[in-house]
């Protein structure tokens, strides 16, 4: 199984380590996953996260590649930007969901899932023109510092250095001695910070964090807030085959350009047509319903969970399901087969949990 | 690593048995609670239902999991633990004493041969 740089330290913290896409990762640490989360929606928490799949596109035609393989609206995507994006082959299939940043105009980070990291790089590899693709995950380590207290740590570690970073922008700073990658970016609902860094500082800057008390989190933790978050995870709400409009993804579709691969695909009817869609669910009885679950409206399958979780939050059990549109009501109730035992739902509107904007 | 009560014994589906007099508690071991991780329902038979030994009682389930559960030894069931229903986190918290689960009425003690001591039960996990 593949380390990151930070196993040790949770090896030290005394975390259940399971195989994640391959990774030896931290699922919870002792404190737990509902503890575990509430660091992350109280205060500050963070999980590393150096197995996802870094990779540098650069030369200079990358805009123009970048063009041809994203379906963003590569004219938008401004300088120190990021931007949440699907990358989906010639046959229509959907490889990733992944965020994309913009160091410059003629290079680019891919941030993409360590589940599809070698099936995109093939991709990209095989409609590779004349641009520079580099693989930078396992020369750096990634961490990401998530809650309401995430920005505030991270200013007073950096002399003011975020004070004014907006959503969904990045900038290279100092933590203290360390030269890190700071991107106002997550995966839990909160705020927050993610950091890349040379793996040479990786262990530091962890230590670092741990002096200010900022709690580790692991992957269980990690889960339940992007489902509370409303958050997709490829190969529970995206699979190869989903329609990014069902999937409630068809604002990603930005792209106009006639040399995006997908032109005629994003741009075209069929893609309106999709019957799916996504559903909150909040389960009414005891139990929790979890992916492969199917979903009934009056003795008939209407879909199955894609992902369920218990949320101390709401305090109840909750689950994505992909549904028939046309029973996708707020406050219709449905009957969720789990084992031998059918619990009541009522579906409710995505996300679960919103956090207070300050 | 896991303190295993010297006066309990143990099921290879990781439960715990106490036994006073003709009742017997029943709960889940340390060993069990840590693997499931944060607990979140139990889920029991109800009062008076007889059991043989091993037949499922109930459910438990954490956030990232559910297992079913067994009881360890024969009986008639005579109690739940109600405060346990309600705070299913006392499994995690203390699963020897303020998270047992259920209570039997038992005739004899013969089945508590089929089960382990604490050093049996402490090689297999």
């Amino acid at each position: 199984m593949k380390k990151t740089i930070l196993n040790s330290r949770h090896k030290n913290l005394d975390a259940k380590l399971v195989d994640f896409a391959g990774w030896e990762m931290p699922i919870n640490y002792p404190a737990g996953i509902i503890k575990e989360s509430s660091f992350v929606r109280e205060s500050c928490g963070m999980f590393d996260v150096s197995h996802m799949g870094r990779v540098e596109i650069s030369g200079k035609n990358a805009k123009k590649f970048i063009e041809k393989i994203l379906p963003i609206d590569v004219n938008l995507l401004q300088l120190s930007s990021a931007k949440y994006t699907l990358l989906i082959n010639d046959k229509k299939e959907i490889l990733d969901d992944l965020i994309i940043y913009k160091i410059s105009e003629d290079k680019y980070l891919l941030v993409i899932n360590a589940s599809n990291t070698n099936e995109d790089l093939e991709w990209i590899e095989k409609v590779n023109d004349d641009v520079s693709i580099n693989n930078i995950t396992a020369n750096t380590s990634m961490i990401a510092v998530q809650g309401p207290n995430a920005l505030d740590k991270i200013n007073l570690l950096s002399n003011n250095s975020i004070k004014d970073l907006g959503r969904y922008k990045y900038k290279e700073l100092k933590l203290q001695n360390y030269s890190i990658f700071a991107a106002r970016t997550g995966y839990t609902g909160e705020d927050g910070v993610e950091i890349i860094c040379e793996n040479n500082d990786a262990e530091n800057i962890w230590d670092l964090l741990i002096e200010n008390k900022i709690e580790a989190c692991g992957l269980g933790a990690r889960d339940l807030l992007r489902i509370e978050a409303g958050l997709h995870l490829y190969g529970h709400e995206i699979n190869k085959n989903s329609n990014p409009i069902d999937i409630g993804l068809g604002r990603l579709l930005e792209s106009k350009s006639k040399d995006y691969i997908n032109h005629d695909y994003i741009n075209g009817e069929d893609i309106k047509k999709g019957t799916e869609s996504l559903a909150g669910l909040v389960i009414l009885d005891r139990g929790i319903a979890r992916e492969g679950n199917e979903i009934y409206i009056d003795n008939k399958i209407i879909g199955y969970i894609t992902s369920g979780t218990h949320s101390p939050r709401i305090k109840s059990a909750i689950a994505i399901g992909k549904i028939e549109k046309n029973y996708n009501n707020i406050e219709n109730t449905v009957k969720i087969k789990v084992r031998e035992k059918f619990l009541e739902a009522k579906i409710v509107k995505l996300p679960f949990y919103r956090r207070k904007r300050k | 690593m896991s303190e295993i009560p010297k006066n309990l014994k143990y099921s290879k589906d990781h439960e715990w048995v106490e036994i006073n007099d003709n009742v017997a508690t029943v709960g889940i071991t340390l060993h069990a609670a840590e693997s499931l991780g944060d607990i979140v329902y139990v889920d029991v038979d109800s009062i008076d239902k007889n059991l043989n030994q091993f037949d499922k009682f109930g459910e438990i389930e954490s956030v990232k999991a559910v297992s079913d559960l067994f009881v360890p030894i024969s009986g008639k069931v005579i109690e739940i633990n109600e405060a346990l229903l309600n705070n299913p986190e006392f499994v995690n918290e203390d699963c020897y004493d303020k998270g047992w689960i259920i209570k039997l009425e038992i005739n004899e003690t013969k089945d508590l041969d089929e089960l382990l001591d604490s050093e049996e039960y402490e090689k297999i996990i």
